[in-house]
């Protein structure tokens, strides 16, 4: 960013602190902001390859700050990495400076913004900007963005800029164009109280420098895509359908194959129970506004996974990536209460909620066609293992047995493809995981929970796995004196490792304190390698040993 | 205004598509480069890539490479095994190590990896451009062979021209050569000589994960000479626009050194080390030989 934009934002701050202190008795307007510290001294640690670090101690930091007057927004944000924490995206490391800076005028019938902002058209199949802190994700978009509502029920949103690369910017030129309607808002009367209707359309075009000296690549690459959501009662449908033009790239293989994306989710929710059915296609729907980028770099959409997001810490071993190149989806998740007075107790105190969930992702199936072109079916042998990415059914349950305790186990079996999801030539396992944990009240806002989890793990070929991590156990005790003072002490034991020397402790400790919106963790731990996945979005977390310090507040 | 601006960018979006008909591929013209006279400013470009034998994503990036030198012949190529994928991996018939410390000094650098594990494979670096912008510094694969030819209409201000030959009685490798100042020149300019080996017949994985045990491994890197990561100054002074350096440089074979001497050439190649008024390593001008035998 050039200094002279950093020089500028610089004395716009001064003079909106200046004329918030002199005019704060004639309604100067709101300043307000947040604040974020994460730091980690590292030890190396050969055996469980946390490498050592030349710094001893590395830092990620960011402050929000925002001003508001009537219609007029404007902020700023500043971030820091000195250098970036194990595991970032290395773009960031050793930068600092004001990544985020916007203007916002809004009223009911307009908004626009100049500067960064983030944005999402529908489902976000063919644009989402969105920041990810824990992942290191932030592809924010920065140019301009203006909405229109012509009538209650009506907008219309137009964009065009370019996505944030770390401190910089991606080459490519993103333009958009997103309209939302609801049918029961524009027109009075036509639907019953008690039902929905939306319908909307996206058009997203990107421009990027088509030089190649082999491929006739495109500068323009359009995608569209169109939508309805409906609501009826206690039973919602929401559905979607995109299409991207050829767009060969690094992580598509070059193919000039075109993209599609179709998304259905059905909801319906009675007295005590729920039920979501879901299912979505994905071929060669990896948008980039930048072809050379790497890894997550300038996204310019989000597929999200049709997966359930693993809490419990064995399983997020093997948290399933999204496929941006081909995916065949299903999921379905199941939640009711079994009644307090329900015989043999099973009802508990209050009611026991269960949860269930299954998932499954398949690869589709594909015949090349050309060098640079495929044939792909539309379906996929679905409770089949043919292509299987990945297979989850879990079940949870939840209950007070007495006022002052309560119980929380569960299963959750996993069949995931190494090969597929971390790299190349793995093989296939399978991960069955039995956990419970039980929450006693001490006294009023004092609590302990203990926890347990055992984690057993199967490959199908041995030969084509290395390092066979094979089984885990896990414990943890956590007490919480609320609403100020939590602390908590665990520990992984992988105890199945095929390498005897690889059988090893990963403990760790935590003391949280809060104090209003202040929060201060600090922590220590020794730290397995593994793979932080934030809605199908994934990146590798590399072995540490160290001290951690993390700093919250806002004002 | 504001219908105006929202009906500009739907039709700037709905109308900017561009889709692309077979063929897909550029017939590729190559326009030849008269390099007879050695002292000529044609840039030749240097190619430094990494690699690893358990690299998946690998072979195809050294099938560019492969096609980088049918295309432009001129273009010296350096392959460093280093980062996690190129250790070895005995249980899974991945023996030999063609880790060397040099490639793990430079992979660091270029990449700024905090640990040797954490260096990129594959990737490349073109001529140490923007090595100071970590955004710039490394180049997939995929357009190696479009950055490549960017660099070429860019003259150079200095040639090198070197002589290497190996005398198998001593197991001694001895390169001459010289520098030529076609501009003026600073004391900061490194010279670099990298021994770098062809035909090397050992697995690879491949991307399905299978492995090919008698896989071709080119223009791997072996020592530089002397065995330094970053070369050594051309000259202790600034040298005027038509001056010559010469040097000689020596490197002897370890006893037990596997290093097949026909199948052995020399890169050279000088650069800029500069650190003020900004950092630079951007290659100035490059060049390889191949080792010729004492008989």
């Amino acid at each position: 960013m050039p200094k002279f934009v950093h020089i500028f934002f610089l004395i716009f701050l001064f003079t909106l602190l200046n004329s918030t202190l002199i005019f704060s008795q004639n309604d100067a307007g709101r300043l307000s902001g947040n604040f974020q510290l994460e730091a980690q001294y590292y030890n190396p640690d050969s055996i469980i390859g946390a490498p050592p670090i030349a710094e001893k101690v590395l830092s990620n930091s960011f402050a929000n700050i925002i001003y508001k007057k009537g219609n007029f927004t404007a902020g700023m944000r500043y971030e820091s990495y000195r250098n970036t924490l194990l595991g970032y995206p290395e773009g960031f490391s050793n930068q600092s400076g004001i990544t985020y800076r916007f203007a916002q005028f809004s009223s009911d019938q307009f908004d626009i913004t100049v500067g960064n902002f983030f944005e999402q058209f529908g489902t976000g199949m063919i644009l989402r900007s969105y920041e990810n802190r824990p992942l290191g994700f932030d592809n924010a978009l920065e140019g301009i963005r203006a909405k229109f509502r012509p009538t209650y029920g009506l907008e219309m949103t137009g964009l065009i800029g370019k996505n944030r690369l770390y401190f910089g910017l991606g080459q490519g030129i993103v333009r958009g164009f997103n309209i939302d309607a609801n049918i029961g808002d524009i027109f009075k009367e036509v639907l019953p109280d008690d039902m929905v209707l939306k319908f909307g359309a996206s058009a997203v075009s990107k421009y990027e420098n088509p030089s190649s000296a082999t491929l006739n690549l495109p500068g323009n690459v359009l995608a569209t895509s169109a939508r309805v959501n409906f609501i009826y009662d206690a039973f919602s449908l929401e559905s979607e359908y995109a299409y991207k033009i050829n767009d060969p790239t690094d992580f598509n293989n070059s193919t000039f194959n075109s993209g599609s994306g179709m998304f259905l989710q059905t909801t319906y929710v009675g007295e005590g129970y729920g039920v979501t059915l879901a299912a979505k296609r994905i071929d060669n729907m990896d948008m980039r506004s930048q072809r050379s980028s790497f890894l997550f770099e300038t996204a310019m959409n989000f597929l999200p996974a049709l997966t359930k997001v693993h809490t419990r810490r064995l399983p997020t071993l093997y948290p399933y990536a999204t496929q941006n190149n081909g995916e065949f989806g299903l999921q379905a998740d199941v939640f009711f209460v079994i009644p307090e007075d329900f015989p043999l107790g099973l009802g508990g105190l209050n009611g026991t909620t269960v949860n269930v969930n299954y998932s499954e992702i398949h690869g589709l199936d594909t015949s090349h066609t050309s060098e640079f072109t495929y044939e792909s079916k539309f379906g996929v042998p679905v409770f089949s293992s043919e292509k299987l990415y990945f297979r989850d059914f879990n079940i949870d349950i939840e209950t007070y047995l007495s006022k002052k305790v309560k119980i929380n186990f569960g299963y959750i079996g996993i069949t995931y493809d190494q090969g597929v999801i971390e790299s190349p030539g793995k093989s296939v396992l399978h991960a069955y995981t039995v956990y419970g944990d039980l929450s006693y009240t001490l006294a009023r806002n004092n609590t302990i929970r203990f926890e347990a989890q055992h984690m057993a793990v199967s490959h199908e070929d041995l030969s084509k796995t290395q390092p066979i991590n094979g089984s885990w156990v896990m414990g943890l005790v956590e007490y919480s004196l609320a609403p100020s003072f939590f602390m908590s002490l665990w520990n992984e034991y992988n105890y199945g490792n095929k390498d005897v020397e690889m059988r090893q402790n990963y403990y760790g400790s935590q003391f949280i304190y809060v104090k209003e919106s202040n929060r201060l963790t600090l922590g220590y731990s020794r730290q397995r390698a593994g793979i932080l996945c934030v809605g199908g979005v994934c990146r590798f977390v590399p072995a540490s040993n160290g001290f951690s310090l993390s700093v919250t507040g806002s004002f | 205004m504001k219908y105006l601006l929202l009906s500009l960018i739907t039709m700037l979006t709905v109308t900017a598509c561009d889709i692309i008909e077979p063929p897909y591929k550029k017939k590729i013209e190559v326009t030849p480069r008269d390099t007879s006279d050695t002292l000529s400013p044609l840039r030749n470009v240097l190619l430094e890539k990494f690699t690893g034998s358990v690299c998946t994503p690998c072979p195809p990036a050294n099938d560019v490479a492969k096609e980088i030198h049918e295309i432009y012949p001129l273009v010296s190529i350096i392959s460093y095994h280093a980062g996690k994928l190129a250790q070895p991996e005995p249980s899974q018939g991945y023996v030999y190590d063609f880790i060397t410390n040099t490639g793990i000094e430079l992979g660091v650098a270029f990449f700024k990896a905090p640990a040797p594990e954490n260096i990129i494979t594959p990737m490349g670096v073109i001529d140490r451009i923007g090595f100071d912008t970590l955004s710039k510094v490394r180049v997939g694969h995929k357009i190696w062979l479009t950055e490549i030819p960017k660099r070429f209409p860019i003259p150079s201000p200095v040639a090198i021209r070197i002589y290497p030959w190996y005398d198998p009685s001593t197991r001694t490798l001895t390169v001459s050569g010289q520098v030529h100042f076609l501009e003026n020149g600073f004391k900061d300019y490194n010279v670099t000589l990298a021994l770098v080996e062809d035909s090397i017949i050992k697995p690879q994985k491949q991307p399905d994960g299978s492995k090919i045990v008698d896989y071709l491994h080119k223009n791997v890197f072996r020592s530089n000479i002397p065995n330094n990561a970053w070369g050594t100054p051309v000259s202790t002074t600034d040298q005027p626009k038509g001056s010559k350096v010469t040097f000689t440089r020596n490197l002897q074979f370890a006893p037990d050194s596997d290093w097949v001497p026909k199948n052995l050439k020399v890169v050279g190649y000088v650069y800029r080390n500069f650190n003020t008024p900004t950092v630079s390593r951007e290659v100035l001008q490059s060049t390889s030989k191949k080792v010729s035998i004492v008989p």
